[in-house]
C-alpha cells in the first residue's frame, strides 16, 4: 500500500507540523505552493505569518474538514452562530478570544474561506446587540472619535439605537 | 486582550461586518473611525418591516438624519408599517440612498397620494424591484407610478399582487415599464379582460415571470403569442374553462416555460394539453382543484403517441376527482417518466395508491415555484 504524500509546514515560532497532502490542500496558500514544486519529496513550506498555536488549529480544522465540507454560513447572521454551524465546529470555537483573532489572521494568509468565514461570524456574534462602548471594552479597541464627532454620530443614527 | 482593529486589517473587518446584521451594523459605527469608515463601505439591507416595531417616528427621524450613513443602502423593506403620506414624501425626497435598488412597500396604504410621490421622485435612479402588494393602488394610481420615467427604465420586479388595477392600470404599466422580467399581479379585484392581457403580451416581453392568479382573465391565446422568454407562469383560479385551455394549448409558444400553474380553474377537458407541441421544457404542472377525471384518461392514450411534456418533474393532480381506474392507467404513462414527485391526494382512487409505480413518487407536496428543479 502506498505511503500517504505528506507536507511539512513550519510556523513562525520554528515549529513543524507534518500533515496529509490532501489535507492542506484546503489552504488555497499551500496549494499553489505545492503546485510550484517538487511532486516526489515532502516539501518543507514555511508559515511566517502564523505562530505553531493557531497553525496547529488550522490544521485540526483542515483535518476534520477536507472529509466533511463545511456549511456555508448566512450574511448577515440571522440569529446566534451556534444555530447555523456543526457541533464539531462548536466545540473548535471553544477558544479565546487572542486565539480567535489569530485563527482569522491565519485564515486568511492560508486562503481557507470557510475557516474565515467561520471565525468571521464568531466574532460578528459577539458583536451582535452589543453597545459601542461593550465592543470597545470587548475588544480593547481605543474611542478615537472627539466628542463632538461622536454626538454626531449618535445624534444621525439615534433611530436605530432602541431597535 | 487582542485588538481587533490594531491586530486584522480592514478587509477582515469587512468580513466581520458583513455577517452582522444592518442595525447592528450602524450601531457598531460609533465604536471607532475605523469601524465608521468600514461600516460604510458594507452593503447594507434593511429591514424595517413591522415586526422590526422601528415605529413611524424612528424612520421619519431616519429619513431626515441618517444621509451620509445609508450610502450604501441597496435594500430597504417597509412593509407593514402604516407610512403616512408625509412619510412617504420624506421617503421619496430623501437623498441618503442613492444605491437603492429593491423597495418593499407592502401593505401600506398608498393610496393616489403616496403613488403621487413616487411618480415624481428623482431618487430612485436605481431601483430594479418594487413591491407593492396591497397597498390600496387602483388604476390612477398606477399611472401616477408609470410615469416616472427612472422608475420605469431601471424596474425590472414589480409586484402589485392584491390591489385594485385593472385594464387601464396594466396599460399604462405596461406602456412604460418595458424592462420588466418580474410581474406580480394576482389578485386585483378588477376584470383582468383581453386588452390587459394583450398589452402584457406585446409589451412585456422580456418577462420570464408572470403572476396573474385569482383574477378572471380573457383572451388566454394572446397570453402564449409573444412571451417566449417565460419561465414561470401562475394562471391559478383565473376562471379559466376548457375553451380557454384550449386556446392556450393551440396557441402557446412558450418555449421556455418551466413551471405552469393551472390549480382551481373551470377545466374539466385537459386533452388538449397533451397536444401541446412548443412546451417541451416544461418541469413543474399543477392541476390541482380542477376535475379533470374524466378526461385524463384521454390524455393518458394521447401522451403515450407522443409526451408533450418529456422534461416533466412535478405534477399536482391533488383533488382532480381522478379515479381508481385512471390511476392504474397513469402507472404505465409516459408523463412519470422523468417525474420525481406525484401528488394524487384527495382523489378516490382506492388500492392504486399502492401500485409500485405510483408508490416510488408519489409524495406529499406543495406546489411552490421554489421546489428546486433541475
Amino acid at each position: 500500500m502506498s505511503e500517504t504524500k505528506q507536507v511539512e509546514l513550519t510556523s513562525k515560532d520554528k515549529v513543524s507540523f507534518k500533515v496529509d497532502r490532501d489535507v492542506i490542500l484546503m489552504s488555497g496558500l499551500v496549494k499553489d505552493m505545492l503546485e510550484e514544486g517538487d511532486e516526489d519529496e515532502t516539501p518543507i513550506i514555511p508559515i511566517p505569518n502564523v505562530d505553531s498555536k493557531p497553525l496547529q488549529k488550522v490544521i485540526e480544522y483542515c483535518q476534520y474538514h477536507h472529509k466533511e465540507p463545511a456549511q456555508e454560513i448566512e450574511k448577515p447572521l440571522k440569529g446566534k452562530i451556534e444555530d447555523v454551524i456543526c457541533d464539531w465546529d462548536k466545540k473548535f470555537l471553544e477558544i479565546d478570544q487572542s486565539l480567535l483573532i489569530e485563527l482569522i489572521m491565519a485564515a486568511n494568509y492560508l486562503n481557507i474561506k470557510d475557516l474565515l468565514d467561520l471565525t468571521c461570524a464568531k466574532v460578528a456574534s459577539m458583536i451582535k446587540g452589543k453597545s459601542p462602548e461593550q465592543i470597545r471594552e470587548m475588544f480593547g479597541i481605543e474611542n478615537d472619535f472627539t466628542p463632538e464627532e461622536e454626538a454626531k454620530i449618535r445624534e444621525e443614527n439615534k433611530w436605530c439605537e432602541e431597535a | 486582550m487582542a485588538q481587533l482593529t490594531t491586530y486584522i486589517p480592514d478587509d477582515m473587518i469587512y468580513c466581520i461586518l458583513e455577517f452582522i446584521d444592518s442595525i447592528d451594523r450602524i450601531r457598531v459605527m460609533r465604536v471607532s473611525k475605523t469601524f465608521f469608515r468600514i461600516s460604510l463601505s458594507v452593503p447594507l439591507s434593511l429591514d424595517l418591516s413591522f415586526k422590526k416595531r422601528i415605529g413611524i417616528q424612528r424612520l421619519s427621524l431616519m429619513l431626515k438624519s441618517s444621509k451620509n450613513h445609508l450610502l450604501k443602502l441597496t435594500s430597504l423593506n417597509l412593509s407593514e408599517n402604516n407610512l403616512t403620506k408625509e412619510v412617504i414624501e420624506a421617503l421619496c425626497n430623501c437623498d441618503g440612498f442613492p444605491n437603492l435598488k429593491s423597495l418593499n412597500l407592502q401593505n401600506n396604504m398608498i393610496h393616489r397620494t403616496g403613488a403621487s410621490f413616487l411618480g415624481t421622485t428623482s431618487k430612485f435612479k436605481q431601483l430594479e424591484e418594487l413591491n407593492l402588494n396591497s397597498c390600496s393602488i387602483d388604476d390612477v394610481a398606477m399611472r401616477l407610478i408609470s410615469v416616472n420615467q427612472d422608475i420605469a427604465e431601471s424596474l425590472r420586479s414589480l409586484s402589485i399582487r392584491n390591489n385594485n388595477v385593472g385594464n387601464i392600470g396594466v396599460k399604462y404599466l405596461c406602456s412604460t415599464m418595458v424592462h420588466l422580467t418580474k410581474l406580480d399581479i394576482s389578485k386585483n379585484s378588477a376584470f383582468m379582460g383581453g386588452e390587459a392581457i394583450v398589452n402584457i403580451s406585446n409589451k412585456l416581453s422580456q418577462l420570464t415571470d408572470l403572476s396573474i392568479n385569482d383574477n378572471p382573465i380573457g383572451n388566454v391565446a394572446e397570453l402564449c403569442k409573444n412571451l417566449k422568454n417565460l419561465t414561470h407562469l401562475d394562471l391559478s383560479n383565473c376562471k379559466l374553462n376548457d375553451n380557454g385551455l384550449k386556446e392556450f394549448a393551440e396557441n402557446s409558444q412558450l418555449v421556455n416555460l418551466r413551471i405552469l400553474n393551472l390549480r382551481s380553474n373551470n377545466i374539466s377537458n385537459i386533452e388538449p394539453l397533451a397536444k401541446c407541441k412548443h412546451i417541451t421544457e416544461l418541469r413543474m404542472l399543477c392541476l390541482s382543484c380542477n376535475s379533470i377525471g374524466e378526461s385524463f384518461e384521454s390524455f393518458i392514450q394521447v401522451s403515450r403517441v407522443s409526451n408533450p411534456f418529456p422534461s416533466l418533474q412535478v405534477l399536482d393532480l391533488s383533488m382532480c376527482s381522478i379515479t381508481q381506474e385512471v390511476a392504474y392507467k397513469l402507472t404505465s404513462s409516459t408523463i412519470l417518466d422523468k417525474l420525481k414527485a406525484l401528488n394524487i391526494s384527495g382523489n378516490n382512487i382506492g388500492n392504486a395508491e399502492n401500485a409500485p409505480r405510483l408508490q416510488l413518487i408519489s409524495s406529499a407536496m406543495t406546489f411552490s415555484p421554489n421546489m428546486i428543479i433541475q
